[in-house]
Protein backbone atom coordinates (compact mmCIF):
# COMPACT_ATOMS: atom_id res chain seq x y z
CA UNK A 1 0.00 0.00 0.00
CA UNK A 2 1.30 3.58 -0.91
CA UNK A 3 0.47 5.84 1.69
CA UNK A 4 0.66 8.92 -0.61
CA UNK A 5 -2.52 7.36 -2.11
CA UNK A 6 -3.94 8.04 1.46
CA UNK A 7 -3.13 11.37 1.84
CA UNK A 8 -5.52 13.60 -0.36
CA UNK A 9 -8.91 10.81 0.92
CA UNK A 10 -10.46 10.67 4.20
CA UNK A 11 -10.95 7.80 5.71
CA UNK A 12 -15.16 6.78 6.05
CA UNK A 13 -15.20 7.19 9.14
CA UNK A 14 -14.82 11.21 8.42
CA UNK A 15 -18.04 11.60 6.24
CA UNK A 16 -20.32 12.75 8.28
CA UNK A 17 -23.10 10.22 7.53
CA UNK A 18 -24.97 7.95 9.92
CA UNK A 19 -27.11 8.37 13.12
CA UNK A 20 -26.95 11.73 15.11
CA UNK A 21 -23.58 11.69 13.00
CA UNK A 22 -23.61 16.00 13.70
CA UNK A 23 -22.85 14.59 17.74
CA UNK A 24 -21.30 11.61 17.26
CA UNK A 25 -17.99 11.60 15.14
CA UNK A 26 -17.99 7.24 14.56
CA UNK A 27 -18.37 4.49 16.54
CA UNK A 28 -15.28 2.07 17.17
CA UNK A 29 -14.49 -1.14 18.67
CA UNK A 30 -11.54 -2.60 19.22
CA UNK A 31 -10.69 -6.43 20.14
CA UNK A 32 -7.03 -7.74 21.84
CA UNK A 33 -5.86 -11.43 20.67
CA UNK A 34 -2.87 -13.13 21.67
CA UNK A 35 -1.74 -16.50 20.21
CA UNK A 36 -1.76 -19.17 23.14
CA UNK A 37 1.77 -20.65 21.89
CA UNK A 38 3.98 -17.18 22.51
CA UNK A 39 4.74 -14.74 25.49
CA UNK A 40 2.81 -11.40 25.64
CA UNK A 41 4.72 -8.61 23.27
CA UNK A 42 7.31 -7.54 26.63
CA UNK A 43 8.70 -11.06 27.01
CA UNK A 44 8.48 -11.82 23.12
CA UNK A 45 12.42 -11.66 22.06
CA UNK A 46 12.55 -10.04 18.58
CA UNK A 47 12.86 -13.63 16.94
CA UNK A 48 9.60 -14.63 18.52
CA UNK A 49 7.76 -10.88 17.44
CA UNK A 50 9.01 -11.56 13.82
CA UNK A 51 7.54 -15.18 13.98
CA UNK A 52 4.25 -13.51 15.75
CA UNK A 53 4.00 -11.15 13.06
CA UNK A 54 4.62 -13.97 10.21
CA UNK A 55 1.95 -16.64 11.62
CA UNK A 56 -0.52 -13.56 11.09
CA UNK A 57 0.30 -12.47 8.25
CA UNK A 58 -0.25 -15.89 6.78
CA UNK A 59 -3.14 -16.07 8.73
CA UNK A 60 -4.75 -12.76 7.24
CA UNK A 61 -3.56 -14.01 3.77
CA UNK A 62 -5.18 -17.34 4.25
CA UNK A 63 -8.42 -15.97 5.59
CA UNK A 64 -8.65 -14.16 1.60
CA UNK A 65 -9.24 -10.81 3.72
CA UNK A 66 -9.32 -7.39 1.77
CA UNK A 67 -6.77 -5.74 4.02
CA UNK A 68 -3.20 -4.38 2.68
CA UNK A 69 -0.17 -4.88 5.03
CA UNK A 70 2.12 -2.16 5.60
CA UNK A 71 5.34 -3.06 7.24
CA UNK A 72 5.31 -0.39 10.27
CA UNK A 73 8.77 -1.18 11.70
CA UNK A 74 10.18 -0.16 8.37
CA UNK A 75 8.38 3.10 8.19
CA UNK A 76 10.08 6.41 8.59
CA UNK A 77 9.10 8.54 11.62
CA UNK A 78 6.59 10.87 9.58
CA UNK A 79 4.97 8.38 8.20
CA UNK A 80 4.39 6.33 11.24
CA UNK A 81 2.59 9.86 12.50
CA UNK A 82 0.31 9.98 9.43
CA UNK A 83 -1.01 6.82 10.16
CA UNK A 84 -1.33 7.98 13.77
CA UNK A 85 -3.13 10.88 12.28
CA UNK A 86 -5.43 9.18 10.62
CA UNK A 87 -6.47 6.77 13.52
CA UNK A 88 -4.58 3.64 12.08
CA UNK A 89 -2.31 2.76 14.33
CA UNK A 90 -1.87 3.88 18.00
CA UNK A 91 0.78 6.34 19.31
CA UNK A 92 2.11 2.76 21.41
CA UNK A 93 2.54 1.59 17.88
CA UNK A 94 4.20 4.64 16.16
CA UNK A 95 6.83 4.70 19.73
CA UNK A 96 7.34 0.68 20.02
CA UNK A 97 10.24 -1.39 18.35
CA UNK A 98 10.67 -4.16 16.54
CA UNK A 99 8.55 -5.97 13.69
CA UNK A 100 5.42 -5.08 13.87
CA UNK A 101 2.75 -3.92 11.48
CA UNK A 102 -1.03 -3.38 10.69
CA UNK A 103 -2.76 -4.28 7.56
CA UNK A 104 -5.61 -1.83 6.65
CA UNK A 105 -9.02 -2.36 4.98
CA UNK A 106 -10.80 -0.51 1.86
CA UNK A 107 -12.18 3.01 3.28
CA UNK A 108 -9.99 2.68 6.25
CA UNK A 109 -13.09 1.50 8.62
CA UNK A 110 -10.72 -1.27 9.23
CA UNK A 111 -7.14 -1.66 10.73
CA UNK A 112 -5.57 -4.63 12.10
CA UNK A 113 -2.43 -4.26 14.26
CA UNK A 114 0.11 -6.48 14.87
CA UNK A 115 2.47 -6.57 17.74
CA UNK A 116 0.82 -3.26 19.52
CA UNK A 117 0.39 -4.06 23.25
CA UNK A 118 -1.13 -7.71 22.55
CA UNK A 119 -0.12 -9.68 19.42
CA UNK A 120 -3.30 -8.54 17.77
CA UNK A 121 -5.61 -5.28 17.94
CA UNK A 122 -8.21 -5.61 15.65
CA UNK A 123 -10.18 -1.96 14.83
CA UNK A 124 -13.21 -1.31 13.47
CA UNK A 125 -14.70 2.27 12.68
CA UNK A 126 -17.56 3.54 11.57
CA UNK A 127 -18.81 7.14 10.91
CA UNK A 128 -21.93 8.05 12.93
CA UNK A 129 -23.64 6.27 16.21
CA UNK A 130 -23.42 2.41 14.77
CA UNK A 131 -22.16 0.16 17.55
CA UNK A 132 -24.14 -2.64 16.54
CA UNK A 133 -23.34 -2.74 12.82
CA UNK A 134 -19.86 -2.52 13.96
CA UNK A 135 -20.04 -5.29 16.83
CA UNK A 136 -21.60 -7.16 13.22
CA UNK A 137 -18.33 -6.36 11.28
CA UNK A 138 -15.66 -7.11 14.08
CA UNK A 139 -17.03 -10.13 15.36
CA UNK A 140 -17.34 -11.79 11.71
CA UNK A 141 -13.47 -10.28 11.32
CA UNK A 142 -12.43 -11.99 14.54
CA UNK A 143 -13.97 -15.46 13.38
CA UNK A 144 -12.29 -15.59 9.93
CA UNK A 145 -8.74 -14.70 11.46
CA UNK A 146 -9.61 -16.88 14.08
CA UNK A 147 -9.88 -19.95 12.07
CA UNK A 148 -6.28 -19.37 11.10
CA UNK A 149 -5.01 -19.47 14.70
CA UNK A 150 -5.18 -20.62 18.28
CA UNK A 151 -5.69 -18.22 21.00
CA UNK A 152 -5.12 -17.69 24.45
CA UNK A 153 -8.24 -18.28 26.32
CA UNK A 154 -9.44 -19.71 29.78
CA UNK A 155 -12.64 -20.80 30.34
CA UNK A 156 -12.81 -18.83 33.64
CA UNK A 157 -11.00 -15.58 32.23
CA UNK A 158 -11.60 -15.27 28.73
CA UNK A 159 -9.34 -14.39 26.03
CA UNK A 160 -5.92 -13.31 27.88
CA UNK A 161 -4.64 -10.40 27.34
CA UNK A 162 -0.62 -8.92 28.38
CA UNK A 163 -2.82 -5.97 30.58
CA UNK A 164 -5.62 -7.65 32.91
CA UNK A 165 -7.89 -4.70 32.39
CA UNK A 166 -8.40 -5.88 28.91
CA UNK A 167 -9.06 -9.65 30.05
CA UNK A 168 -12.32 -11.78 29.14
CA UNK A 169 -13.84 -10.21 25.78
CA UNK A 170 -10.83 -8.12 25.41
CA UNK A 171 -13.57 -5.37 23.69
CA UNK A 172 -13.30 -1.69 23.72
CA UNK A 173 -16.26 -0.28 22.34
CA UNK A 174 -16.27 3.40 21.86
CA UNK A 175 -18.20 6.95 20.37
CA UNK A 176 -15.96 9.78 19.53
CA UNK A 177 -18.14 12.97 20.32
CA UNK A 178 -18.07 16.14 19.13
CA UNK A 179 -19.02 18.64 22.19
CA UNK A 180 -18.66 22.21 22.35
CA UNK A 181 -21.50 23.22 23.68
CA UNK A 182 -21.53 21.27 26.90
CA UNK A 183 -17.52 22.54 26.99
CA UNK A 184 -18.74 26.01 26.26
CA UNK A 185 -21.36 26.02 29.00
CA UNK A 186 -18.74 24.53 31.73
CA UNK A 187 -21.09 21.50 32.24
CA UNK A 188 -18.50 18.73 30.49
CA UNK A 189 -16.93 17.72 33.89
CA UNK A 190 -20.28 17.06 35.17
CA UNK A 191 -20.65 14.79 32.26
CA UNK A 192 -17.27 13.22 32.67
CA UNK A 193 -18.05 12.74 37.07
CA UNK A 194 -21.38 11.01 35.78
CA UNK A 195 -19.59 8.85 33.45
CA UNK A 196 -16.55 7.68 35.73
CA UNK A 197 -19.64 6.55 38.52
CA UNK A 198 -20.89 4.26 36.15
CA UNK A 199 -17.33 2.98 34.86
CA UNK A 200 -16.94 4.48 31.67
CA UNK A 201 -13.89 6.17 30.48
CA UNK A 202 -13.64 9.53 28.56
CA UNK A 203 -10.28 10.00 26.61
CA UNK A 204 -9.32 12.58 24.10
CA UNK A 205 -9.34 12.03 20.23
CA UNK A 206 -5.71 10.12 20.00
CA UNK A 207 -6.33 7.88 23.21
CA UNK A 208 -5.31 7.62 26.65
CA UNK A 209 -3.67 9.98 28.14
CA UNK A 210 -3.86 12.83 25.36
CA UNK A 211 -5.55 15.84 26.38
CA UNK A 212 -9.19 16.20 24.22
CA UNK A 213 -9.09 18.87 20.70
CA UNK A 214 -11.27 20.44 19.07
CA UNK A 215 -13.57 19.66 21.86
CA UNK A 216 -13.78 15.38 20.52
CA UNK A 217 -14.37 13.34 23.30
CA UNK A 218 -14.27 9.70 23.15
CA UNK A 219 -16.39 7.72 25.86
CA UNK A 220 -15.73 4.12 26.15
CA UNK A 221 -16.12 0.86 28.76
CA UNK A 222 -13.45 0.21 31.07
CA UNK A 223 -15.03 -3.24 32.19
CA UNK A 224 -14.21 -6.28 30.02
CA UNK A 225 -14.55 -9.02 32.31
CA UNK A 226 -17.97 -10.68 33.54
CA UNK A 227 -20.10 -9.20 30.78
CA UNK A 228 -20.68 -10.06 27.35
CA UNK A 229 -19.74 -7.82 24.56
CA UNK A 230 -23.41 -7.28 23.60
CA UNK A 231 -24.16 -5.84 27.01
CA UNK A 232 -20.95 -4.14 27.34
CA UNK A 233 -22.18 -2.54 24.18
CA UNK A 234 -25.84 -1.80 25.01
CA UNK A 235 -24.49 -0.38 27.95
CA UNK A 236 -22.35 2.38 26.09
CA UNK A 237 -25.72 2.49 23.98
CA UNK A 238 -27.70 3.48 26.49
CA UNK A 239 -25.55 6.05 27.72
CA UNK A 240 -24.65 8.05 24.39
CA UNK A 241 -28.38 9.27 23.82
CA UNK A 242 -28.12 11.05 26.86
CA UNK A 243 -24.71 12.75 26.24
CA UNK A 244 -26.28 13.68 22.96
CA UNK A 245 -29.57 15.01 24.09
CA UNK A 246 -27.32 17.28 27.12
CA UNK A 247 -25.41 18.49 23.82
CA UNK A 248 -28.73 19.29 21.86
CA UNK A 249 -30.19 21.26 25.27
CA UNK A 250 -27.12 23.09 25.44
CA UNK A 251 -26.25 24.29 22.07
CA UNK A 252 -30.84 25.22 21.57
CA UNK A 253 -30.23 27.17 24.81
CA UNK A 254 -26.99 29.30 23.42
CA UNK A 255 -28.82 29.92 20.15
CA UNK A 256 -32.14 31.21 22.20
CA UNK A 257 -30.68 32.98 24.82
CA UNK A 258 -27.22 34.65 22.93
CA UNK A 259 -27.62 33.92 19.24
CA UNK A 260 -26.06 36.96 17.78
CA UNK A 261 -23.12 36.57 20.11
CA UNK A 262 -22.91 32.48 19.52
CA UNK A 263 -23.31 33.91 15.28
CA UNK A 264 -20.44 35.97 16.03
CA UNK A 265 -18.44 33.55 17.68
CA UNK A 266 -18.73 31.07 14.67
CA UNK A 267 -18.11 33.57 12.14
CA UNK A 268 -15.51 35.15 13.08
CA UNK A 269 -13.82 31.31 13.91
CA UNK A 270 -14.82 30.30 10.15
CA UNK A 271 -13.44 34.60 8.88
CA UNK A 272 -9.90 33.62 10.31
CA UNK A 273 -10.00 30.26 8.97
CA UNK A 274 -10.62 31.41 5.52
CA UNK A 275 -7.61 34.59 6.17
CA UNK A 276 -4.75 33.79 8.31
CA UNK A 277 -1.24 33.58 6.93
CA UNK A 278 -0.18 31.23 9.89
CA UNK A 279 -1.72 29.39 12.12
CA UNK A 280 -1.27 26.73 15.14
CA UNK A 281 -2.57 23.43 14.60
CA UNK A 282 -4.26 24.42 18.07
CA UNK A 283 -5.88 27.21 16.72
CA UNK A 284 -6.89 25.44 13.96
CA UNK A 285 -8.52 22.54 16.10
CA UNK A 286 -10.66 25.21 18.03
CA UNK A 287 -12.03 27.68 15.78
CA UNK A 288 -12.49 24.46 13.01
CA UNK A 289 -15.11 23.07 16.29
CA UNK A 290 -16.91 26.11 16.08
CA UNK A 291 -17.24 26.20 12.28
CA UNK A 292 -18.70 22.75 12.63
CA UNK A 293 -20.79 23.52 15.34
CA UNK A 294 -21.86 26.44 13.16
CA UNK A 295 -22.75 24.30 10.12
CA UNK A 296 -25.06 21.86 12.53
CA UNK A 297 -26.93 25.38 13.76
CA UNK A 298 -27.38 26.49 10.62
CA UNK A 299 -25.42 29.57 10.83
CA UNK A 300 -23.17 28.29 8.11
CA UNK A 301 -24.64 27.27 5.09
CA UNK A 302 -22.15 27.01 2.38
CA UNK A 303 -19.65 24.58 3.99
CA UNK A 304 -20.36 20.88 4.60
CA UNK A 305 -19.50 19.13 7.23
CA UNK A 306 -17.71 16.22 5.67
CA UNK A 307 -14.66 18.99 4.87
CA UNK A 308 -14.79 20.09 8.31
CA UNK A 309 -14.08 16.42 9.48
CA UNK A 310 -11.31 15.85 6.97
CA UNK A 311 -9.63 19.28 7.65
CA UNK A 312 -9.26 18.36 11.60
CA UNK A 313 -7.14 15.34 10.12
CA UNK A 314 -5.64 17.20 7.25
CA UNK A 315 -4.69 20.57 9.38
CA UNK A 316 -2.25 17.77 11.65
CA UNK A 317 1.46 17.91 11.38
CA UNK A 318 2.42 14.89 9.39
CA UNK A 319 -0.65 15.33 6.98
CA UNK A 320 0.52 18.90 6.05
CA UNK A 321 4.11 18.16 5.74
CA UNK A 322 3.13 14.76 2.98
CA UNK A 323 0.77 17.04 1.64
CA UNK A 324 3.41 19.69 0.72
CA UNK A 325 5.85 16.47 0.04
CA UNK A 326 8.32 17.39 2.35
CA UNK A 327 9.56 17.80 5.78
CA UNK A 328 8.91 21.19 7.49
CA UNK A 329 9.71 23.07 10.76
CA UNK A 330 7.38 24.85 13.16
CA UNK A 331 6.83 28.11 11.90
CA UNK A 332 6.72 26.83 8.00
CA UNK A 333 3.71 24.48 9.12
CA UNK A 334 1.84 27.00 10.65
CA UNK A 335 2.49 29.31 7.22
CA UNK A 336 1.29 25.81 5.03
CA UNK A 337 -1.47 25.48 7.32
CA UNK A 338 -2.97 28.77 7.12
CA UNK A 339 -2.60 28.05 3.05
CA UNK A 340 -4.16 24.82 3.12
CA UNK A 341 -7.34 26.06 4.37
CA UNK A 342 -7.31 29.26 2.53
CA UNK A 343 -7.36 27.02 -0.94
CA UNK A 344 -9.67 24.47 1.39
CA UNK A 345 -12.30 27.63 2.48
CA UNK A 346 -12.07 29.53 -0.94
CA UNK A 347 -15.26 30.99 -1.61
CA UNK A 348 -16.83 29.56 0.89
CA UNK A 349 -17.12 26.12 -0.89
CA UNK A 350 -16.14 22.75 -0.27
CA UNK A 351 -13.39 22.52 -2.59
CA UNK A 352 -10.42 19.66 -3.24
CA UNK B 1 30.02 4.80 62.88
CA UNK B 2 27.24 2.93 61.30
CA UNK B 3 28.34 0.13 58.73
CA UNK B 4 27.86 1.48 55.22
CA UNK B 5 24.86 0.18 53.64
CA UNK B 6 25.46 -3.08 51.43
CA UNK B 7 25.15 -2.70 48.00
CA UNK B 8 21.97 -3.65 46.87
CA UNK B 9 20.55 -3.13 43.43
CA UNK B 10 18.03 -0.50 43.71
CA UNK B 11 14.99 -2.86 42.88
CA UNK B 12 15.86 -5.62 45.28
CA UNK B 13 15.90 -2.46 47.87
CA UNK B 14 12.52 -1.43 46.55
CA UNK B 15 11.60 -5.32 46.66
CA UNK B 16 12.71 -5.44 50.66
CA UNK B 17 10.73 -2.50 51.53
CA UNK B 18 7.48 -3.48 49.90
CA UNK B 19 7.92 -7.19 51.50
CA UNK B 20 8.62 -5.04 54.80
CA UNK B 21 5.76 -2.40 54.66
CA UNK B 22 2.73 -4.48 53.39
CA UNK B 23 3.08 -7.78 54.79
CA UNK B 24 3.84 -11.78 54.32
CA UNK B 25 1.28 -12.26 51.62
CA UNK B 26 2.41 -9.43 49.64
CA UNK B 27 6.12 -10.53 50.30
CA UNK B 28 4.95 -14.27 49.04
CA UNK B 29 3.46 -12.89 45.92
CA UNK B 30 6.64 -10.30 45.00
CA UNK B 31 8.73 -13.68 44.85
CA UNK B 32 6.37 -15.37 42.98
CA UNK B 33 7.73 -16.25 39.54
CA UNK B 34 6.07 -17.81 36.67
CA UNK B 35 7.78 -21.12 35.55
CA UNK B 36 7.23 -20.69 31.77
CA UNK B 37 8.30 -17.04 31.44
CA UNK B 38 10.36 -15.90 34.07
CA UNK B 39 7.81 -13.02 34.79
CA UNK B 40 8.32 -12.32 38.62
CA UNK B 41 4.75 -10.52 39.90
CA UNK B 42 6.76 -8.05 41.60
CA UNK B 43 7.70 -7.02 37.85
CA UNK B 44 4.03 -6.89 36.66
CA UNK B 45 3.01 -4.80 39.65
CA UNK B 46 6.00 -2.53 38.52
CA UNK B 47 5.38 -2.40 34.57
CA UNK B 48 1.18 -3.49 34.66
CA UNK B 49 1.95 -6.22 31.62
CA UNK B 50 1.90 -9.60 31.75
CA UNK B 51 4.77 -11.88 30.23
CA UNK B 52 2.80 -14.81 29.56
CA UNK B 53 -0.69 -16.21 29.11
CA UNK B 54 0.39 -19.16 32.47
CA UNK B 55 1.07 -15.70 34.08
CA UNK B 56 -2.99 -15.67 35.48
CA UNK B 57 -2.13 -19.15 36.83
CA UNK B 58 0.67 -18.32 37.95
CA UNK B 59 -0.05 -15.28 39.92
CA UNK B 60 -3.84 -15.91 40.60
CA UNK B 61 -3.83 -14.77 44.45
CA UNK B 62 -2.26 -11.60 43.21
CA UNK B 63 -4.27 -11.02 40.38
CA UNK B 64 -7.82 -11.98 41.54
CA UNK B 65 -8.41 -8.69 43.80
CA UNK B 66 -6.86 -6.41 40.82
CA UNK B 67 -9.33 -8.16 38.42
CA UNK B 68 -12.53 -7.88 40.84
CA UNK B 69 -11.36 -4.21 41.08
CA UNK B 70 -10.99 -3.50 37.55
CA UNK B 71 -14.06 -5.27 36.44
CA UNK B 72 -16.93 -4.34 38.67
CA UNK B 73 -16.28 -7.43 41.10
CA UNK B 74 -16.82 -9.74 38.72
CA UNK B 75 -13.73 -12.59 37.91
CA UNK B 76 -15.91 -15.09 35.35
CA UNK B 77 -15.71 -14.24 31.72
CA UNK B 78 -19.23 -14.94 29.93
CA UNK B 79 -18.46 -13.32 26.33
CA UNK B 80 -17.43 -14.79 23.25
CA UNK B 81 -15.81 -18.37 23.19
CA UNK B 82 -13.21 -18.76 20.32
CA UNK B 83 -14.24 -22.29 18.21
CA UNK B 84 -10.44 -23.32 18.85
CA UNK B 85 -9.25 -23.47 22.46
CA UNK B 86 -5.32 -24.01 23.38
CA UNK B 87 -4.66 -27.36 24.02
CA UNK B 88 -1.81 -28.77 26.74
CA UNK B 89 0.96 -28.77 24.14
CA UNK B 90 0.50 -24.63 23.49
CA UNK B 91 2.19 -24.78 27.61
CA UNK B 92 4.87 -26.75 26.61
CA UNK B 93 5.49 -24.33 23.49
CA UNK B 94 5.49 -21.71 26.04
CA UNK B 95 8.28 -23.68 28.48
CA UNK B 96 10.72 -24.54 25.64
CA UNK B 97 10.37 -20.66 24.13
CA UNK B 98 11.52 -19.77 27.81
CA UNK B 99 14.13 -22.23 27.28
CA UNK B 100 15.49 -21.03 24.33
CA UNK B 101 15.36 -17.49 25.21
CA UNK B 102 17.54 -18.52 27.89
CA UNK B 103 19.88 -20.65 25.79
CA UNK B 104 20.14 -17.74 23.34
CA UNK B 105 21.11 -15.45 26.25
CA UNK B 106 23.74 -17.52 27.45
CA UNK B 107 25.12 -18.08 23.78
CA UNK B 108 24.40 -22.02 24.05
CA UNK B 109 23.95 -22.48 20.94
CA UNK B 110 23.72 -26.19 20.76
CA UNK B 111 21.01 -25.68 23.18
CA UNK B 112 19.24 -23.23 21.19
CA UNK B 113 19.44 -25.51 17.77
CA UNK B 114 18.04 -28.39 19.83
CA UNK B 115 15.33 -26.42 21.67
CA UNK B 116 14.22 -24.59 17.84
CA UNK B 117 13.84 -28.36 16.53
CA UNK B 118 11.46 -29.64 19.08
CA UNK B 119 9.58 -25.86 18.46
CA UNK B 120 8.82 -26.77 15.52
CA UNK B 121 6.39 -29.12 14.42
CA UNK B 122 4.95 -27.96 18.38
CA UNK B 123 2.87 -24.99 17.27
CA UNK B 124 0.83 -27.10 14.33
CA UNK B 125 0.45 -29.67 16.49
CA UNK B 126 -1.18 -27.42 19.11
CA UNK B 127 -3.23 -25.92 17.02
CA UNK B 128 -4.83 -28.91 15.08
Amino acid sequence: MNLDDLTRTGGEWLKGSGPESDIVMCSRIRLARNLATYPFINRASRGERADIEREFRTALTDANLDLSYIDVNSLPKLDRQFLVERQLISREHDNAEGPRGVAIGPEENVSVLINEEDHLRIQVMQSGLSLPDVWERINRLDDQIEEQLTYAFSPQLGYLTACPTNVGTGIRVGVMLHLPALVHTKQIDKVFRALHKINLAVRGLYGEGTQAFGDFYQISNQQTLGKSETELIKNLSDVVPQIISYERQARKAMIEERRQVLHDRVSRAYGVLKTAHTISSEETMLLLSDVRMGINLGLIDDLEIPTVNELFIHTQPAHLQKLQGRPLEVDDRNIARASYLRSRLANGKHTD
Amino acid sequence: MPDDPPDLPLDTVVQGLIVAHVGELVGDLARRVCPLCGMKFMEFRISGRLGCPNDYLAFDHGLLPLLRRSHDGVTRHVGKTPRRLPSPEATESLRLRAQLRQAVACEDYEEAARLRDRLRPLPKDATR
